[in-house]
């Protein structure tokens, strides 16, 4: 078992976040909870219908007295709907905790740097525990490190989309330039992705497509916990160097001679 | 759009200000925005009493006035009036 880890005022074990959309059912939702592992799950905010007189509440099966909730502010576009948006999750949940998006493009769904970083200079100034989305820019990192973020959430590659982690070398340098968590935070689409992220010396993982849109979602969940689990056993234990050539890892001398 | 009392003091207690005269004759409606949707009031609400008539008291839910969040705390005291735009959010699923 790998030691835990600290985000802001938070002691960690598990280093799997999973998200809680897409699920068929808030039940699916916190069967795949379970078998994640996972002690903090992140959740959007979003109006009421009052029209609708469905009462049932994600809350109701992922009680934030057992689970450490991370609201986000998934779809915001500017810096006041990020804000306000972080401010409501913060009275509604009870929480400094806040997963900052700040879209800059809804087709790709990359982040708006700019903004980004402004929203994160005035909810870190609120006293929020800020944990950014940002690309997988390793400048970008640094100054959201600098104006005080708990963390960095660079992307593995875009929000949904389940191709892996693109740049692992970008990732690389990221976890060389801050000091700070790096989470990896969306692209994520099989447990292999969520090992190398591991690997790579990152202090999590973030997902919620890769676990929800699988064809058995609680299945891949216990897949995903294994995977992080496996990838930082293995950045722990030091990965053998990489040769060119075979080397032989049976004695070369005493072998059988034939007459 | 229309600066907002931070702090608590216009908000704060009878939704009346000033003539209280006014208040026993004709109370103009009060026309707000609830999530999007134009709502009319026959007369001053607080956000306790919005979220009596709409069923959400008993709901997890957090609440904004011309984006600026009211501590639940505050829900009795503070007013909603003409033309306000209210907020009224809960946690759903989503990971980003």
């Amino acid at each position: 078992m790998s030691a835990s880890y600290r985000l802001g005022e938070l002691e960690l074990r598990s280093r799997l976040i999973i998200g809680t959309g897409k699920y068929r059912s808030f039940e699916e939702n916190r069967k795949a909870l379970d078998a994640s592992g996972a002690e903090m799950v992140t959740v959007a905010v979003r109006r009421v219908d009052v029209a609708s007189r469905e009462r049932g509440s994600l809350l109701d099966w992922i009680p934030p007295d057992r689970f450490h909730i991370l609201p986000n502010t998934a779809g915001c576009t500017t810096v006041q709907e990020a804000v306000t948006t972080a401010r409501l999750a913060r009275e509604l949940l009870d929480t400094q905790l806040v997963k900052l998006e700040v879209i800059g493009d809804t087709r790709t769904l990359f982040p708006d740097t700019a903004a980004t970083l402004e929203a994160a200079r005035i909810l870190v100034a609120d006293g929020f525990t800020v944990l950014p989305y940002i690309t997988d820019d390793p400048v970008a990192c640094m100054r959201l490190e600098e104006l005080g973020c708990a963390a960095v959430m660079p992307l593995g590659a875009p929000i949904g989309s389940g191709l892996g982690i693109r740049n692992p070398a970008n990732i690389r340098i990221i976890l060389e330039s801050v000091s700070c968590p790096v989470i990896v935070d969306a692209g994520v689409g099989t447990a292999s992705d969520a090992a190398i992220a591991l690997e790579l010396g990152c202090t999590a993982v973030l997902m919620n497509s890769g676990i929800a849109g699988a064809k058995d979602p609680v299945k891949m969940a216990h897949a995903m916990k294994l995977a992080v689990e496996a990838g930082r056993a293995a950045y722990e234990a030091g990965r053998m160097p990489r040769r060119l050539h075979a080397q032989a890892s049976s004695p070369e001398t005493g072998l059988v001679e034939l007459p | 759009m229309r600066a907002r009392s931070t702090g608590g003091g216009v908000r704060a207690g009878s939704p009346t200000r000033g003539n209280l005269g006014e208040l026993s004759a004709n109370v103009p409606p009060v026309e707000y925005v609830l999530n999007g949707a134009a709502q009319t009031a026959g007369a001053p609400l607080s956000v306790l009493e919005l979220l009596t008539r709409f069923e959400l008291l008993k709901r997890r839910v957090a609440v904004a006035i011309n984006a600026e969040v009211v501590p639940r705390s505050r829900f009795g005291e503070v007013w909603i009036r003409d033309g306000d735009h209210v907020e009224v959010i809960h946690a759903v699923g989503g990971g980003a």
